[in-house]
């Protein structure tokens, strides 16, 4: 704070020597709002003055006010005609400049190529400042400049910082080469695949962070360069950056499905018969299993567990779904997961990245209703909800609902029915109620009693029409003992007339399916509906025509069946009559719509084209309610997402990829021995107080023992001459003979590296080849895990699935 | 990969913006396209992603606490949450950076130029980079505004400025070493020199509950009940200290509580009852936890972990039947005198025109009709002393008391010094990384808050 007082004084001394209009700017600092006011007032001319001076207090005025324009996005000053004045600031020594400067080049260095190139030959200078900062800073700057020309020079760039000392510098390498993959794209590649081999070694998680960005954008599929890399990344997850957590998640867990065996389900319930992990997540036939899983799984696994604690959501969803496609029900729930998707959802504050979680969550309640059967009553409705997050959580609650916890989800959702106001929340509560219904007959009868007492009470024709479906869809699934309600409902036709118009139309329509199962009742329901038909409302009319329509179409059919000899007669059969009598108090109608149908049925019904109304009037009606509810109903397998209303971006999220069944598991050669690293740690004087901390405290352990994996295992013959060449070296020099020759030295380092990356290539080579070797002697049998792996999966199984899906 | 950047208010006008490359669009032509191609995500505040093309989606984070839209356009990302988490992460970057409670749209524009910086340092190759706060903070270094130094106190001001003559460092670190040095943990600047060693632990707890009054009007009775829990650090202390956060957690489970990355979680027996870790300098959040108080299978143990205020009301009463009584329970304690901004809102469904809700009595505070005839609040002074129990009769005038039985009350307030839970810092211990002789100010705060509470 006195900082700043120095500063404040300090700027009002030297305003003395300078201009009235400089005093102004000094003094303007006490507050941010009369400093705006001033710089807001300057004109072109001052503003070219100001980035022309020498005071870098003036220039930095300058900057702050193109910037400024910038970020207000307004576009009435043309600030490409600063561009000269801007640019040469780059060799300013003041970073913050510096910074500026490359903000303005970033933007607009693709309108005036030629001036560009101008800056870039002080930019190239300062890749070799002796401030680490200043050094990435200008990496980032040179790559950021998006003209071909430049392209080669970026590149040669990339190659020198490659082996400079400072961490943040060779993690800008990877992003500046990421840069330029995307504008050069194929040209690039083999370059860029000896660049990314280089850095993936690394051994700081900085580097190797963006590293794992650069692979997964430019190369998603050469999963095999991280062979070498997996255990050591496995160990070192929670250190790295939380944004190539995300992308080292996703990476590993292809890898994992790519190169690795599927973990085994062992069942404990005493027969040890045992089967690879099923392709359909709840498709394990064992009551209790255990998991035997391939080591490398298992360390994979362990590390994504100490991750469960991440603040970052996108971490937090990325961990559920490696452990959705790498392992059975049981992992998933021993993990802390499902308790930390639950914590997102109840601290979020944010609710458009809850409902996506939610919606994560309501896919993982599809696929096994068990995971998050525990915290039900974390997905009730919380009077904040919005109408998008109460419907998925309604959603989810269908899945969980089961007998045990059905009473009091059920008061619940009629309390959300008779309280909420939105349609689209009440139709999903009622489609929860009916799925409810489902779980046993007393409680099928509570839910229909409460909902034909409840029926009057809304006036949306959404909700009525929800109320009406849900009826229906419990009527349909067990006609026979529903013939009470159908009864009921025709007591409150007769006797509540003042019952809404949607109310009443939906019943109407209702006994017109339920003719098709209890004709005998429906004629009666007519009758009484005829002589109130022009007191009715326009939507109830429309149905008790339709009403009598279909009536009259089940009874032609009924006598064609019983006589099929005779002809169905229309003067004596009292439905007919009925019929007639509706029609033509329908001809009278005000209502053009309604006159229109009982035309279309009447010249039907006259010119004896039954057939054909038959096929419209008693066409089998789809499921009503939500396909959550009849998929789940029906069991049917989870594979159509869509079906769960979950966003498209989450669905292609969730997209799995097969996985590999013939994994090459060769016993002499382990693919995933551990290559060494690139320990650029040395090239540094260590004052810092990295030994002590790491006695004193363990927060670093994988690092340590990282470190010591490499030194110990026997594979890595290579570096330890490579480090203690470099160590002897060192050891050489004197403090001040190491910085004065930095550049130097690092030259000698590459030669080292590039002839060691030969060694490891070629060793990788014969690695390949020898196991694709033994890729061909597997396919006699050689192999015993895939013969298992056969016998213990019968070609039924799969036919099984497919007819379930179809 | 990311496009552009933009904050605007609640009302879309421009803030701020920032293009990450030449060719992206300003927000004037983002937002009539965002218009004509998913209206859903112009209109309502729900809706937080739109498609703008085949591989082109805009998305939208709304902070509540700033009251900003940030928005951002950028292709399609493989983790379909990693753009909102951004934004979000920026969200807090900004907060943390300005060290402010809140980010008026003044501040931002007077610092469009830090901002700039912040999200030029934050974004790489058009993809996330950095987002840790001392790492920004070194990048863009901080100026401590006037109102900063007006706010400390005129003597430890003068014994600043004594201070500051006798050496240089002071306060802030001395940036010019801090590129020699070692950061000793990627999360924590080098060299934090302080002349005052301070550390805050503030924690705050959210109660989130939902009553059902039960049909014979005997009792309310939790139906799902839990508390959303924050711990928040601040730390201004020299070198690289080691920190033993202790918790009395009073047997609470906290489930799988998210931690920042400082927080060293190896170790089998690690619970977050003692947090160790190397703190990041200045403000952070250290822990966010919840407890499922719908776990604890007794009424009474929910019961006693919802705070402070619980509530109950009748209805039915009077000659007519159409009265109705409201009792707001604050129970005493020996751990804060008061409690804040009470306030209790009414809410009973639409209501005929006739209807109107009319308050015969109260004992504290005031009622407020809302606009709607079916709503009003009740609303309270600053500070209700604790063991109090206001009462509010009133009656809904021509209407059935079958109306009346669907009353809903939401309560809001918020008191210090006690958290719902009963959660107390047992003890903040400095293990290591301190010279010996230092000894920093330790200070804890609690803050209550009502979240989603409801009686129905």
């Amino acid at each position: 704070m006195v900082d700043s007082i120095n500063r404040i004084t300090s700027a009002l001394e030297s305003a003395r020597e300078i201009t009235l209009e400089a005093a102004a700017v000094a003094t303007s600092r006490l507050g941010e709002s009369s400093y705006r006011r001033y710089s807001k007032g300057l004109s072109p001319e001052a503003l070219h003055h100001l980035l022309s001076s020498r005071n870098p207090r003036e220039v930095k005025d300058g900057m702050k006010r193109i910037i400024s324009v910038m970020a207000s996005g307004e576009d009435t000053i043309g600030l490409d005609s600063y561009f000269a004045d801007v640019v040469k600031n780059v060799t300013s020594e003041d970073t913050k400049i510096k910074r500026l400067v490359a903000i303005y080049l970033l933007r607009f260095a693709e309108s005036d190529p030629d001036l560009a190139l101008l800056s870039i030959n002080s930019i190239q200078k300062s890749l070799s400042d002796a401030d680490p900062q200043v050094r990435s800073l200008s990496l980032k700057v040179l790559s950021d400049i998006k003209i071909p020309s430049l392209y080669p020079i970026v590149l040669h760039s990339i190659k020198k910082s490659l082996t400079d000392s400072s961490a943040v510098v060779r993690s800008t390498v990877a992003t500046a080469l990421l840069k330029l993959c995307r504008e050069q794209g194929e040209d690039l590649r083999d370059d860029a695949l000896l660049i990314l081999k280089d850095l993936l070694a690394d051994a700081d998680a900085e580097v190797v962070s963006s590293a794992i960005l650069l692979l997964q954008e430019v190369f998603p599929d050469r999963l095999e360069i991280l062979h070498g890399h997996f255990r050591r990344y496995c160990t070192q997850l929670p250190q790295f950056t939380e944004w190539s957590q995300v992308s080292l998640i996703e990476l590993l867990t292809r890898y994992c499905r790519t190169y690795l065996p599927k973990p085994l389900i062992v069942d404990t319930s005493g027969n040890s018969n045992s089967i690879p992990l099923p392709d359909e997540y709840i498709a394990i036939p064992f009551a209790v299993y255990e998991v035997d899983f391939d080591p490398d799984l298992k360390r994979f696994l362990t590390s994504l567990e100490s991750l469960v604690f991440s603040p970052n959501a996108a971490v937090v969803v990325a961990i559920s779904k490696a452990f959705l496609q790498l392992s059975p029900p049981l992992t998933f729930k021993n993990s802390k997961i499902s308790l930390s998707l639950v914590r997102l959802i109840s601290s979020g504050e944010n609710s458009g990245l809850r409902g996506l979680i939610l919606q994560c969550i309501l896919l993982y309640s599809s696929m096994d209703s068990t995971l998050f059967l525990p915290f039900i009553k974390k997905f009730y409705l919380l009077p904040s909800d919005d109408v998008v997050t109460s419907v998925t959580k309604l959603k989810i609650i269908s899945f969980l609902v089961n007998i045990t916890n059905a009473n009091s989800v059920i008061s619940e959702l009629q309390y959300y029915i008779k309280a909420e106001s939105d349609p689209l929340v009440i139709q999903e509560a009622l489609n929860t109620l009916a799925v409810c219904a489902q779980l046993s007959n007393g409680l099928c009868l509570r839910v229909t009693k409460w909902l034909l007492a409840n029926m009057g009470s809304h006036t949306a024709s959404l909700v009525m029409d929800a109320y009406v479906n849900v009826i229906r869809y419990l009527i349909q699934k067990e006609p026979a003992r529903h013939l009470t309600t159908m009864l009921k409902l025709s007591a409150i036709l007769k006797d509540q007339p003042d019952l809404s118009g949607t109310a009443r139309s939906g019943i109407i329509w209702l006994f017109g399916e339920f003719a098709a199962i209890r004709f005998d009742i429906c004629p009666d329901i007519l009758r009484v509906l005829i002589p109130n038909f022009s007191r009715e409302c326009k939507d109830t009319r429309s149905q008790i025509l339709l009403l009598a329509a279909k009536l009259l179409s089940y009874d032609i059919d009924k006598h064609h069946k019983e006589f099929p000899e005779m002809e169905y007669d229309f003067t004596n059969s009292r439905i007919s009559e009925m019929f007639q009598a509706v029609l033509y108090l329908a001809k009278f109608d005000d209502n053009f719509d309604i006159r229109d149908r009982a035309r279309t049925f009447s010249s039907l019904f006259d010119k004896g084209k039954t057939e054909i109304a038959a096929l419209l009037l008693q066409a089998p009606k789809p499921s009503p309610i939500a396909s959550t509810i009849s998929h789940l109903v029906e069991g049917t397998a989870s594979s159509d997402l869509s079906s769960l209303g979950i966003d498209s971006d989450l669905e292609a999220f969730f997209y799995v990829h097969p996985w590999n069944v013939d994994v090459i598991q060769t016993s002499d050669s382990d693919p995933r021995a551990p290559t060494p690293l690139k320990d650029y740690s040395r090239l540094k004087t260590s004052f810092s107080s990295k030994s002590y901390f790491k006695d004193s405290f363990g927060i670093e352990p994988e690092t340590v023992s990282g470190r010591s994996m490499t030194n110990t295992s026997p594979i890595s013959s290579p570096s330890p001459t490579f480090t203690s060449s470099g160590g002897r070296k060192y050891q050489l020099q004197s403090l001040d003979e190491f910085f004065s020759d930095v550049p130097a030295k690092s030259k000698m380092k590459r030669r080292v590296i590039v002839e060691e990356s030969s060694t490891e290539d070629s060793a990788s080579d014969s690695d390949d080849d020898s196991s694709d070797g033994s890729s061909d002697d597997s396919g006699d049998g050689d192999s015993s895990y895939e013969e298992e792996n056969d016998v213990s999966n019968p070609p039924s199984f799969g036919e099984d699935k497919e007819s379930k899906l179809g | 990969m990311f496009l552009s950047f933009y904050i605007t208010d609640t009302k879309h006008s421009l803030l701020f913006e920032y293009l990450v490359s030449y060719d992206a669009p300003s927000f004037k032509a983002l937002w009539s396209k965002i218009q004509s191609m998913t209206p859903d995500l112009a209109k309502d505040r729900v809706t937080c992603k739109g498609n703008l093309g085949k591989n082109l989606v805009a998305y939208r984070y709304y902070s509540e606490e700033n009251r900003v839209n940030y928005w951002c356009l950028a292709t399609r990302k493989s983790n379909p949450l990693e753009s909102l988490v951004f934004m979000e992460t920026f969200d807090k970057v900004l907060l943390y950076y300005f060290d402010k409670e809140h980010i008026t749209s003044n501040k931002l524009i007077n610092n469009y130029d830090r901002i700039t910086l912040l999200l030029n340092s934050m974004i790489d190759a058009n993809e996330p980079a950095i987002s840790d706060l001392n790492r920004l903070r070194e990048m863009v270094p901080v100026r401590n505004d006037l109102a900063k130094v007006i706010n400390s106190t005129a003597s430890t001001l003068g014994k600043k400025i004594s201070h500051a003559e006798a050496n240089q460092m002071f306060s802030t670190r001395t940036n010019s070493s801090s590129n020699v040095k070692e950061t000793a943990v990627p999360w924590r600047s080098a060299g934090i020199t302080y002349s005052s060693n301070e550390l805050y632990v503030d924690m705050i707890e959210k109660v989130h509950v939902v009553f059902q009054k039960k049909k014979n009007g005997a009792q309310c009775v939790p139906v799902t009940a839990s508390i959303e829990g924050q711990v928040f650090f601040k730390s201004h202390l020299s070198g690289d200290p080691v920190i033993l956060l202790r918790l009395n957690l009073l047997g609470h489970d906290l489930g799988c509580p998210a931690l920042h990355r400082c927080v060293d979680t190896s170790g089998s027996d690690f619970y977050a009852d003692s947090l160790k870790f190397i703190p990041p300098d200045g403000k952070f959040e250290l822990m966010q936890y919840s407890i499922d108080l719908d776990a604890y299978h007794s009424k009474s143990k929910t019961m006693a972990n919802i705070g402070l205020v619980t509530l109950d009301y009748q209805v039915g009463l009077g000659s007519l039947g159409d009265e109705f009584e409201i009792k707001v329970n604050i129970a005493g304690t020996t751990r804060t005198s008061t409690i804040e901004n009470l306030a209790v809102g009414l809410h009973l469904p639409a209501l005929p025109d006739e209807c109107k809700i009319k308050v015969l009595r109260n004992t504290h505070g005031r009622f407020q009709s809302s606009v709607e005839s079916n709503r009003g609040t009740w609303l309270f002074d600053k500070e209700i002393p604790t063991g109090t129990l206001p009462v509010l009769r009133g009656c809904l005038e021509g209407a059935s008391s079958e109306i009346l039985k669907s009353l809903n009350l939401t309560v809001a307030y918020s008191n210090k010094g006690l958290l719902p839970s009963g959660i107390r810092v047992e003890g903040v211990d400095i293990i290591s990384g301190m010279p010996k002789n230092l000894k920093p100010f330790k200070g804890v705060k609690y803050v209550a808050k009502a979240g989603d509470f409801l009686v129905r």
